[in-house]
């Protein structure tokens, strides 16, 4: 694991230490393809300009900004107005892994450092933070930046930082 | 036909993520390790997916100048301006969130598709959050009709 996962050896033994590690023992054949895909992955700027002509697209076609925060609240809004819209784009949302698995594209399965009562927690806080700000990494980030808007670029500024912050004591203070 | 245009936007939305590997959580925090650099850990590679993302959206956005979508009368902008306090806690509550697991809504909605438990946790959470939020704010503003609707039609 050392070798293959460039995992420190104090890391090591945390990771020993964690519940976790018998299903990552369990999982260990699989960590040679997850390091396969990562070695032969290449990042391609046009490719990822993708999300960028999916947030034009939709504001070209349909007027409005894709926002995964403001779509997904407004399915789950039972008083909710334009369901049918946003419903839709949820589910091409979701299709976009079921169709790549069906050609044979390998979708990896999300992978989180954290336990399940830390994932409800956050959950919960981008839920309430995103409705709270109006926005996310998609409507804020994406598309409030490219319409230069100044709360847009506030907002992004503040998550991106908190998010660094945190992601700084996990790892470095608290984990390091 | 707007549904239909909707969920080609949602597909190549979804791809977009799916490539860029902005849905894989250990990816996105690597991002946001940005101290790692020290020991050349970090992995920049996201901010690639952001700036190409925001070099198409922004300059089409900027040379095409929509005045109204092929699809319906108007556009449907938002109307907030105001850099308010909310701004400021909603965004910190969310970059926290984001960075103890490394989701954000879309990636985390589109992860669905892989039924991994802890995925499931978090988009049902996200939802609670949401629904919780949308309550507060129903039971705190004036009671009108409109206003679970309007707090909705905001940036995204």
């Amino acid at each position: 694991m050392t070798e293959m996962g460039h995992v420190r050896p104090d890391q090591l033994q945390l990771l020993r230490a964690l519940p976790s590690w018998k299903g990552r023992v369990a999982a260990a054949h699989t960590v040679a393809r997850e390091v396969r895909a990562d070695d032969e992955y290449r990042l391609d700027a046009a490719r990822c300009a993708r999300v960028g002509l999916s947030a034009l697209l939709l504001l070209l076609l349909n007027g409005r900004i894709a926002g995964v925060t403001g779509i997904f609240a407004g399915v789950l809004d039972p008083a909710g107005t334009d369901r049918a819209w946003r419903a839709t784009f949820i589910a091409g949302l979701i299709a976009a892994p079921l169709s790549a698995m069906l050609i044979g594209y390998a979708v990896p399965v999300p992978q989180m450092p954290a336990n399940l009562i830390t994932i409800a927690f956050a959950g919960v806080l981008v839920g309430f933070g995103t409705r709270l700000s109006n926005g996310c990494t998609s409507g804020h980030g994406i598309c409030g930046i490219a319409r230069l808007s100044p709360r847009s670029i506030v907002a992004t500024g503040v998550f991106m930082i908190a998010a660094i912050a945190v992601v700084a004591v996990t790892r470095h203070v608290v984990g390091g | 036909m707007r549904a239909l245009a909707s969920l080609a936007c949602g597909f190549i939305f979804g791809w977009g993520l799916l490539i860029s590997g902005m849905v894989m959580p250990t990816k996105v925090l690597g991002f946001l390790d940005i101290f790692a650099i020290a020991n050349g850990g970090w992995d920049p590679s996201l901010a690639v997916v952001m700036a190409a993302a925001l070099a198409v959206s922004g300059l089409g956005y900027a040379l095409l100048r929509p005045s109204a979508p092929l699809l319906d009368a108007q556009l449907h902008l938002p109307t907030q301006t105001a850099i308010d306090r909310p701004l400021f806690v909603g965004s910190v509550l969310f970059g926290v969130g984001w960075g103890l697991v490394g989701l954000c809504p879309g990636p985390a909605i589109e992860n669905l598709a892989t039924l991994s438990t802890p995925v499931i946790v978090f988009v049902v959470a996200m939802a609670v959050g949401m629904i919780a939020h949308d309550l507060w704010q129903a039971r705190s503003a004036a009671p009108t009709p409109g206003a679970l609707a309007s707090a909705g039609a905001a940036d995204g």
